[in-house]
């Protein structure tokens, strides 16, 4: 069986993301669950993202360590079944980073 | 009991867990089991078998987790997180919360900023940080954080014709606090032979069967609350009973015999099931509940 594949999603706020993923069917009609068919598709809310902005910090004991500021916009990753995988990709093409990011933050086990 | 095999997991149970996970073996290993492939753990000190893993999904936020350092990471503030550990040393949050994990006792703590920081002491092999109050089996991460995906494994529409002498053996079947959408609901069915016989809840959640001839009404409602039905049936009496909260029994002879049944069709909807001492369900693996009777049935 072919491997299930990862998509990224990146959408300006949260309440941008939550109508991507209700328009591709991802959030039960109560708005509680999000998620979809267990076996087509996984949805994995990520929390605020972070990424270094160049600049070196101290802290109090003399450490020096990066700088991080929030990434921009709201992210999910969703991992889907190779089967389903085109239909998602337009269900979510608004919200789809594509190409998809060379260094994802979060990644699912099993994959590069 | 009688004329009950062994059958293989496949056979019982669709598993979906599109990612590997790592658990220990009996010899207390480390051990990848391949995507949607059915996980047995064991504790890692004893050997002890703890059943087939049933695990939400998790996201191990720590890089390299398979060789410890101190690190700072992105976390939700105000949100409950769990740090576990393996080896010898321990890991304590430094910053962004408070407490020590060691081997064996993992430590569940409110963040209080964006980010924590997991101070490294001593020689750990594995360690963990991920979001709720229990830690999950561990996810072996790189420089990226790793999200093990749930296991799911549904039990649906089970033909048992293949593994259960259905001509002389007996079923026992049980509802508990069983869901339903509008109309009937098939829950066993029996044919084959001439005999289709079928147990079921109609629209109003009220437990009935029907022998091709006869309908009988138990009376007894089993949807949407804790009431625990049970029907046997049994052969060559060719009997039946509807037993109710362990008490009030329904009872009828079927209309002919039973003899020829080829096809014995479970969880033709959302129900538990126990054939013998197996028992099973359709809609409630996922729980924690589930999780416990699918450990205990696998140790």
């Amino acid at each position: 069986m072919s491997q299930w594949q990862p998509l990224y999603l990146r959408a300006d706020d949260e309440a941008a993301m939550m109508d991507a993923l209700d328009a591709a069917g991802l959030v039960d009609d109560d708005q509680q669950t999000i998620g979809g068919d267990p076996f087509k598709i996984r949805v994995t809310m990520l929390p605020t993202l972070h990424e270094p902005t160049g600049e070196t910090l101290v802290d109090g004991e003399g450490f020096e360590y990066p700088e991080m500021a929030p990434v921009p916009g709201y992210h999910v990753n969703v991992f889907v079944h190779p089967d389903h995988e085109e239909a998602y990709r337009a269900a979510l093409a608004d919200v789809l980073l594509d190409p998809e990011p060379a260094t994802p933050q979060v990644k699912y086990a099993g994959c590069p | 009991m009688r004329n009950m095999k062994t059958v293989n997991f496949d056979q019982l149970i669709t598993l979906s867990r599109p990612s590997p996970k790592w658990i220990w073996n009996a010899q207390g290993q480390l051990v990848e089991v391949a995507a949607n492939q059915p996980a047995y753990n064991h504790d890692p000190v004893t050997g002890e078998a703890l059943g087939f893993d049933v695990e939400p999904a998790a996201t191990n936020l720590l890089l390299n987790s398979d060789a410890p350092a101190t690190q700072t990471v992105a976390v939700s503030d105000a949100t409950t997180y769990t740090l576990s550990v393996y080896g010898s040393g321990s890991a304590e949050i430094t910053v962004g919360g408070a407490g020590t994990a060691t081997e064996g006792a993992p430590l569940t703590f409110t963040t209080t900023g964006a980010s924590v920081e997991v101070t490294v002491t001593g020689s750990l092999d594995y360690f963990q940080l991920e979001s709720g109050s229990v830690a999950t089996s561990i996810i072996i991460t790189d420089g990226t954080a790793v999200t093990r995906e749930a296991d799911v494994p549904v039990i649906e529409n089970v033909d048992t014709a293949a593994w259960w002498g259905a001509s002389e053996g007996w079923a026992r079947i049980q509802f508990d606090g069983m869901r339903q959408v509008g109309g009937n609901t098939t829950l066993l069915l029996l044919s084959g032979g001439g005999v289709r016989f079928v147990v079921y809840t109609d629209s109003s959640g009220v437990l009935l069967s029907y022998d091709g001839t006869n309908i009988l009404n138990s009376g007894v409602p089993c949807v949407d609350v804790p009431t625990a039905g049970i029907v046997t049936w049994s052969t060559p009496q060719d009997t039946f009973k509807i037993l109710a909260d362990g008490g009030s029994v329904v009872s009828s002879s079927y209309n002919g015999a039973f003899s020829g049944i080829s096809n014995f069709n479970i969880a033709v909807d959302d129900m538990t099931v126990e054939l013998g001492h197996l028992s099973f369900g359709k809609q409630y693996l996922s729980d924690s509940e589930m999780h416990e009777k699918i450990q205990e049935l696998t140790q």
